[in-house]
């Protein structure tokens, strides 16, 4: 946990430097979509070796400031990427922090889940494994294909998004997806007073809108800032593995492996390959486990009680 | 076989003109109201609540409203099938039928209409169809259709209704005033002359050449909106004919109803006679034996390779939690049916008014089994999410707008019968001067 | 009264229940200590900074503390010696660096204490923190062995008037990619040799670089107790050139509605042109035919 946090700080340290070193025009720049809105203004700051700087003020901020992007813009996506998620069944203790940091996160309706941590078990002689479950960002949305107002759409960056402004709330998509993966506001949406006065953002997916649909969507506020989705950095047992396939990369914030290589060894599979739907998210299978399955259970078996 | 009489046109007219509201037509009318409101009541609580107000669930996303839905789809697939196949086959008895079933198609697809508009969680934002449309959806497809059936069904009813206008004009006196605006302002222009009869016979036939292919299409299209998914007991290359031969019994079994009814309640014998009966039931027989065929090809086929993802399904349809409706839906609306019309005894209006309820209910059914227990079985478990997701049983307000739906495509066939004739008089007089009449 | 097992266990479990709630509940109301740490950084820019963090337990986990504003000083709490201030933000974090005014004491200094202080949050203690650095600098450098490609990292520190490599020190080396950096070699970190130089072998063949094939190589060291935490990074093209091709344009089922496949819009378009060219033929038919009931209506009238 706390790993994963000083790596997002780092991360976004490393992105201000970054720019900084742009403002610094001394080396090549990075590419755009990494570019933090310069304040403009400069500030004169001492290098390691004692040199003056002139760096940009936005330098010193504590959160690099990301404008929310228009829905134009969110609908294109970023360029030159391809988002994929990578999920090591043999990891995964059935902690469920991934459910609930993305529930809390996009605020989620109570009991209703983007990320569900299914209870396997293919055939009856073979092993129970638990897994979790995402929307699959397939190359060939079946629920895309379907909506009739480009609601939910493709993006370049290859992230299925809705957008809740237009949806018309048909649920065409819902019967579409085989993954069972979109869920529906039946009810008006849990709401914050600062949520109700914010527009709708696709990237985001808040605030949720009543009569519409949502699933996950794998995070491109937090990509676009270097940040890992919020289910990567909150499993404690590094399950998720998330990154830009162009790139051949994925990372749970402390490991971060060659992409090809790792569902080449790991033998990574999709589901429902069968249905050509092209998923994004990748299975690695459950062996070697880190836990037993049993363990899980009786995360399962509290939660129960308690409720 | 009963005997045919000849009547001279000044009976035809006085028998066919619509009568007013007796006092069982004000009962029943007024029903009909009270029903349509307590629907209206219950839709403005779900436009105030939200979808929350029916029992749907992420699963179950479609319920009662979708299967009533392909309902009313099917039933108004009837108009093109009497009035266009029958007309182009030259059947000679169709005549008292016609009207009845283009009335009918008219309701149910207005209905049909309103349906997906009440089923839709943000119903303010439909402009975003024509804004924003997709051509690649299937629901695209069904908008286009619909409305292209809606637009060609009310032509047909309209230009068969033209000479009968002129008649009623004519009548005046006996009609009183109610109407007498309406008639002029619809039909004043119609003279019957030899050049008005070319042309609206000419288009007759280009509309009933016209309507077949796109009531095809408005089935089809429905059906396709389950079967370009990928859940089992919808993905089905079988759909298209499935759905529409299914359609065109319950519509088949929609008529037998109202020509019973009608026939009860305005003494109309003379016209809608046994023979009529007798010859629609023939037809019943045939299209149930039709859809069954297609239900066997629809169920036998996946059952007897019982796939692990159709398995759920079909064992929930034959023995499990769906199937005393399944085994209603097939014995109650097409096998009893089929048993009772295929013998000349059960052709008789009253064993066939039974055979057509058998089979409109049966058909209603059948439309929500199609729907809900597919919806019950994703491919991945039905888990982490809230237990009562897991079933699926209308709250009342699903049930009111239903109900309320279909007492609002009554009260039309209703309102409809109550200003114009629902036996093309114009049609039976020429029948019965020109030809033997059935 | 004599009470059987299962009840006392029951009992005991409750009133440990009710002990426990007590427990958690006074934690809340009184305070969990905020906490706060401050970190040097170097990054790629190699412009120092300090990053001070605030957070506090809820529940089980940590979360950050916003709004706690705090001037971090180095050597003494004296005020020529304030660096700056800095307010923490949504994520916990504040950051100050060195003005270019404390360049002569920069340059004089090899070895810093860093302390930050902050005013005490509602009913809570003021916080302080502190961190003793050496001035040291990062280099990245390649180096081709037989062929093989290496990459080559130092930590120098400055010691007296000259910068000495520094031995044993761990570092990652690492491609930087968009999410995490990438280790060059198999292992996950590299220790620095007797001459003070970590050196890996780059082991990621035909790893996609931008276009032209350049990426960028990483050497970090992280939460250092003498150092830090630095960074440096080089460009090497070393990597397969991408040509990403999007696609996003192409014309699929899946697309946006302006680009439907070409062949579905052929046929709907054809079949709606079709039956609505015929629906409004026979509207103007039907027009045709009022035209003519009108021309009868005139007839009739002029011929009285």
């Amino acid at each position: 946990m706390n790993q994963g946090k000083s790596r997002r700080q780092f991360l976004a340290a490393g992105l201000l430097s970054t720019l900084a070193v742009a403002c610094n025009s001394k080396k090549t720049p990075f590419t755009p979509e990494e570019a933090v809105t310069e304040s403009g203004e400069k500030v004169k700051l001492l290098s390691v070796d004692g040199e003056i700087i002139e760096v940009d003020k936005a330098f010193l901020k504590p959160v690099p400031h990301m404008p929310s992007v228009s829905n134009d813009e969110a609908r294109k996506g970023i360029e030159g990427k391809k988002f994929a998620m990578v999920i090591d069944l043999s990891r995964c203790k059935n902690l469920k922090k991934c459910q609930s940091a993305c529930n809390h996160v996009h605020h989620v309706n109570p009991d209703q889940n983007w990320i569900k941590v299914y209870q396997m078990q293919d055939a009856e002689k073979t092993a129970p494994y638990f897994q979790p479950t995402t929307c699959m960002h397939c190359d060939e949305p079946p629920c895309v294909k379907v909506c009739p107002v480009d609601a939910t759409f493709k993006r370049q960056d290859g992230i299925v998004l809705i957008d809740s402004d237009r949806c018309i709330g048909c649920r065409f998509c819902m019967a579409a997806c085989p993954y069972s993966t979109r869920v529906f506001n039946w009810d008006e949406p849990p709401m914050t007073e600062e949520l109700s006065h914010s527009d709708y953002n696709a990237e985001t997916s808040i605030p949720q809108k009543r009569g519409t649909v949502g699933k996950c969507d794998f995070c491109p506020d937090m990509t676009r800032m270097g940040m890992l989705p919020h289910c990567v950095s909150a499993c404690p047992n590094g399950v998720f593995f998330f990154g830009d396939i162009i790139e051949d990369s994925v990372t749970n914030g402390s490991e971060t492996f060659r992409f090809s290589d790792l569902v080449k060894d790991k033998a990574g599979y999709r589901l429902m390959e069968d249905l050509g739907t092209k998923p994004s998210v990748y299975y690695l299978p459950p062996v070697n486990r880190n836990f037993k399955f049993e363990e899980g259970l009786d995360k399962e078996v509290s939660s129960e009680k308690k409720s | 076989m009963e005997k045919i009489q000849k009547f001279s046109s000044e009976k035809i007219i006085h028998d066919l003109l619509p009568k007013k509201f007796g006092r069982r037509g004000m009962i029943w009318t007024g029903s009909l109201i009270i029903i349509c409101c307590i629907g209206i009541v219950a839709y403005i609580q779900q436009l105030r609540k939200g979808l929350v107000v029916t029992n749907m669930g992420d699963y179950v996303s479609w319920g009662i409203y979708i299967s009533n839905f392909v309902f009313f789809v099917a039933i108004s697939l009837v108009g093109s099938l009497i009035t266009a196949i029958f007309r182009l086959a030259n059947v000679p008895w169709r005549t008292p039928l016609t009207r009845i079933s283009e009335i009918i198609a008219v309701s149910a697809i207005t209905f049909a209409a309103l349906i997906i508009i009440i089923d839709m969680g943000r119903p303010e934002r439909m402009f975003n169809l024509f804004i924003h449309g997709r051509i690649q959806s299937p629901i695209m497809w069904d908008v286009i259709v619909i409305s292209t059936y809606f637009c060609t069904s009310l032509l047909l009813l309209y230009i068969t209704l033209l000479p009968d206008i002129r008649i009623m004009i004519s009548e005046r006196e006996k009609l009183g005033k109610p109407f007498a605006k309406l008639y002029r302002w619809l039909g004043s222009y119609w003279k019957g002359t030899e050049e008005q009869e070319k042309l609206r016979d000419k288009s007759i036939t280009i509309i009933c050449i016209v309507i077949i292919p796109v009531a095809f299409c408005i089935h089809t299209v429905t059906s396709w909106l389950f079967a370009t998914t990928y859940r089992p007991g919808w993905d089905s290359t079988n759909f298209g004919a499935y759905f529409v031969s299914g359609a065109f019994l319950v519509g088949a079994g929609g008529v037998v109803v109202a020509m019973w009814v009608f026939r009860k309640v305005y003494q109309l014998e003379h016209y809608i006679t046994e023979r009529h009966f007798d010859k629609m039931g023939k037809i019943l027989v045939m299209l149930a034996l039709l859809y069954l065929y297609f239900n066997v090809n629809e169920y036998l086929v996946p059952a007897f390779k019982m796939k692990k993802d159709e398995e759920e399904h079909l064992v929930g349809l034959f023995s499990g939690e769906f199937a005393h409706l399944f085994w209603f839906a097939i014995i109650v609306g097409m096998i009893i049916p089929i048993l009772i019309v295929v013998f000349p005894k059960g052709r008789k209006p009253n064993a066939m008014f039974v055979a057509g309820v058998m089979v409109v209910v049966g058909a209603w059914f059948k439309r929500y089994l199609i729907v809900t227990p597919t919806l019950l079985h994703p491919f991945l478990p039905k888990f982490d999410a809230p237990l009562k997701y897991s079933h699926y049983f209308p709250s009342w307000q699903e049930w009111a707008i239903t109900a309320g739906s279909l007492a609002g495509v009554l009260l039309i066939i209703t309102f409809f019968a109550r200003v114009f004739p629902i036996i093309s008089i114009y049609k039976t007089i020429t029948d019965h001067e020109t030809e033997q009449p059935y | 009264m004599k009470l059987s097992n299962p009840t006392k266990i029951i009992i005991a479990l409750f009133l440990l229940f009710c002990l426990n709630c007590h427990t958690t509940m006074a934690q809340d109301s009184s305070a969990i200590p905020t906490l706060m740490a401050i970190r040097y950084m170097v990054p790629i820019n190699q412009v120092p900074y300090l990053s001070v963090n605030t957070k506090k337990k809820v529940g089980r986990k940590f979360e950050p503390v916003k709004g706690i504003s705090c001037s971090v000083y180095f050597n003494d709490t004296s005020n020529h010696n304030l660096l700056g201030k800095t307010v923490t933000g949504v994520n916990g974090e504040g950051k100050v660096a060195f003005p270019a005014s404390f360049k002569a004491t920069w340059d004089s200094l090899t070895s810093f204490k860093f302390i930050a202080i902050a005013d005490a949050p509602a009913g809570e203690e003021p916080l302080s923190s502190d961190v003793t650095i050496k001035k040291s600098i990062l280099t990245i450098d390649t180096a081709s062995v037989d062929g093989v490609k290496m990459v080559t990292a130092q930590l120098k520190e400055k010691i007296g008037n000259n910068w000495v490599a520094v031995k044993d020190i761990e570092m990652k080396l690492g491609i930087k990619r968009m999410l995490g950096d990438l280790t060059v070699g198999d292992a996950e970190t590299y220790t620095a040799d007797s001459s003070g130089t970590a050196s890996a072998e780059f082991k990621r063949d035909a790893i996609p670089g931008d276009e032209k094939g350049n990426l960028f190589l990483v050497a970090k060291i992280e939460d250092n107790d003498s150092y830090g935490n630095l960074t440096i990074e080089k460009s090497v093209p070393w990597g397969k050139a991408v040509h990403t091709q999007s696609i996003f344009l192409k014309r699929a089922l899946w697309s946006t509605g302006n680009r439907a496949p070409i062949w579905l819009l052929m046929i709907a378009l054809s079949i709606i042109v079709g039956v609505w060219s015929t629906l409004f033929y026979l509207i103007k038919q039907m027009l045709t035919i009022k035209k003519l009931g009108k021309l009868f209506d005139e007839n009739a009238s002029s011929s009285k």
